[in-house]
């Protein structure tokens, strides 16, 4: 029999239950942005920012994150450019408001679906790859290695990494929008030919400032996220090799989770 | 006249895994140019007592100095300053898997910018010339064998210039003709170059041979001999009982 002292003892386990995971995920988030103030107030005490010994590191993360995305982030910006840019062109020429739709294919493919597909590319190959190269020196004691070499993990490891991805993830962003933007131009065109040079300039003026500024904030914050999550996750694992998978799987997923709960934010603050 | 100590620890109790401090505090005054092994049978703590006295691990008690300076009170980036005087190698000796041999051995040199690249890269053949590396220095880490890797970490120790060097079980995983390499070059270090060198180990050939401290950890408590003779001569059960066990 189901008497009101069970049930409020039920609501109240539900209520603690919610209670307990709120202050959880809160605190997750306060650990997450302390660990990202830590690595980069032990990055900025240094005189000069980058030596030599951490530019390689730098540069890794670059070609890694950047350049070896390239082919994926040129595939997925076709698809994206045919699939919706020369989509939304024929229904511009059909309905006949093209100032209308360029800002449209402006605001949704160049800033919100470049965005996005380029840090869930990311966050799948550079998150991942992370937080499974840093775990995996943990668990070796390579990072402990250099520790007792008077090197500073957040800042030969940590930050090299978020900058990188940062940077990576910003210019993959805007390679992609244009690839989706005028490549979908370009495909539309073949489709049906004639009107590409005006359709072009019709995107270029629907591009503005705020536009650019926006883009530029929420691509570096997306690298952040990216490669931050994936670097504390990566230096969580300690003693077991049962650790690594589950702090890469913790990565993948928080490192998703944050980019979108940001993108959310970013669109009702702007 | 007595040399400076660069270690003077009083009662130091490390801290095991569980948080719980070890019993019996070490007490010893280390100058420079002494090679001191640290035996004991397994589970004693020679590797706690190494990293406390390197000041890597804090102590759950008694007082440390090192260089003269208060160990306790340093702060983070003190003691990252104190880890180019104060070497310590982990037993394995982990290099960075990503990079090279020659690498790893210009990488912290070149992080605490201690020389332009040409200089660093020369004073690294250098000391692996020093230290008779016999293997390829354009390789990862991964393609060299356990005497090479250990070569290596040394070599980017000396990098840095230290005065003090802490190995923990450097014999581990070596045949008997790479353990002589490695113990004559723990002898040119304390030797040639003034070293201070501090090992733990099982390797009992090395501590009768070279040894000029010997601490010797066990349950019930904390021994210090002079030479290995005081040691082999010592009517201490539990050192009698080590000795007969190996």
């Amino acid at each position: 029999m189901v008497t009101a002292e069970t049930q409020s003892s039920r609501l109240g386990g539900i209520a603690g239950w919610t209670g307990r995971r709120t202050l959880s995920v809160g605190g997750y988030v306060v650990d997450l942005i302390n660990f990202l103030v830590r690595a980069f107030r032990d990055w900025a005490r240094r005189g000069r920012v980058f030596n030599r010994a951490t530019l390689q590191n730098l540069y890794g993360q670059i070609i890694f994150t950047g350049v070896d995305a390239l082919p994926v982030i040129t595939f997925l910006g076709l698809a994206v450019g045919l699939s919706i840019t020369s989509q939304m062109l024929k229904l511009a020429t059909a309905i006949g408001s093209e100032s209308d739709v360029a800002a449209l294919l402006t605001n949704i493919v160049g800033v919100e679906l470049s965005s996005i597909l380029t840090a869930i590319v990311l966050i799948g190959r550079s998150g991942s790859a992370i937080a499974v190269d840093l775990g995996s020196m943990k668990l070796r004691g390579e990072v402990e290695g250099l520790e007792l070499l008077g090197i500073n993990v957040n800042e030969f490891f940590v930050t090299p990494r978020i900058i990188g991805a940062a940077f990576a993830q910003f210019t993959l962003a805007v390679y992609f929008a244009l690839v989706a933007l005028f490549g979908g131009v370009f495909l539309n065109d073949l489709i049906s030919p004639g009107g590409s040079t005006h359709q072009l300039k019709k995107l270029a003026e629907a591009i503005g400032p705020e536009q650019v500024i926006l883009f530029m904030i929420k691509n570096l914050l997306f690298g952040i996220i990216i490669a931050g999550t994936a670097c504390y996750h990566g230096l969580k694992v300690r003693a077991s090799s049962t650790e690594l998978p589950q702090q890469t799987q913790k990565a993948i997923v928080t490192g998703l989770v944050l980019v979108f709960a940001t993108d959310g934010i970013i669109a009702v603050l702007s | 006249m007595t040399a400076a100590a660069l270690i003077e620890a009083e009662d130091l109790q490390p801290l095991r895994a569980d948080g719980s401090a070890f019993e019996h505090g070490l007490s010893c005054r280390i100058a420079g140019g002494r090679v001191v092994c640290l035996v004991g049978p397994n589970g004693s703590g020679k590797t706690a007592y190494l990293r406390t006295l390197a000041a890597v691990d804090p102590p759950a008690g008694g007082k440390l100095k090192l260089f003269g300076q208060e160990a306790s009170r340093l702060g983070p980036e003190s003691r990252r300053a104190l880890r180019l005087k104060a070497a310590y190698i982990k037993e394995g000796a982990p290099l960075l898997s990503v990079v090279t041999g020659l690498t790893n051995v210009t990488l912290p040199a070149m992080y605490h910018r201690l020389g332009h690249n040409l200089e660093i890269r020369a004073s690294a053949l250098e000391t692996l010339k020093f230290l008779n590396y016999p293997g390829r220095d354009d390789v990862l880490p991964a393609f060299l064998n356990q005497h090479e890797r250990l070569l290596l970490a040394i070599a980017r120790c000396l990098m840095l210039s230290p005065e003090l060097m802490f190995l923990d079980e450097p014999f581990h995983m070596t045949d008997n003709a790479c353990r002589e390499r490695e113990s004559d070059i723990y002898v040119r270090l304390s030797r040639e170059r003034s070293l201070a060198v501090l090992i733990a180990t099982h390797n009992l050939g090395f501590v009768k041979r070279h040894a000029d401290e010997i601490i010797f950890l066990h349950p019930g408590g904390v021994l210090r001999y002079a030479n290995w003779k005081a040691f082999a001569d010592s009517d201490d059960a539990a050192v009698r009982a080590f000795l007969d066990a190996a």
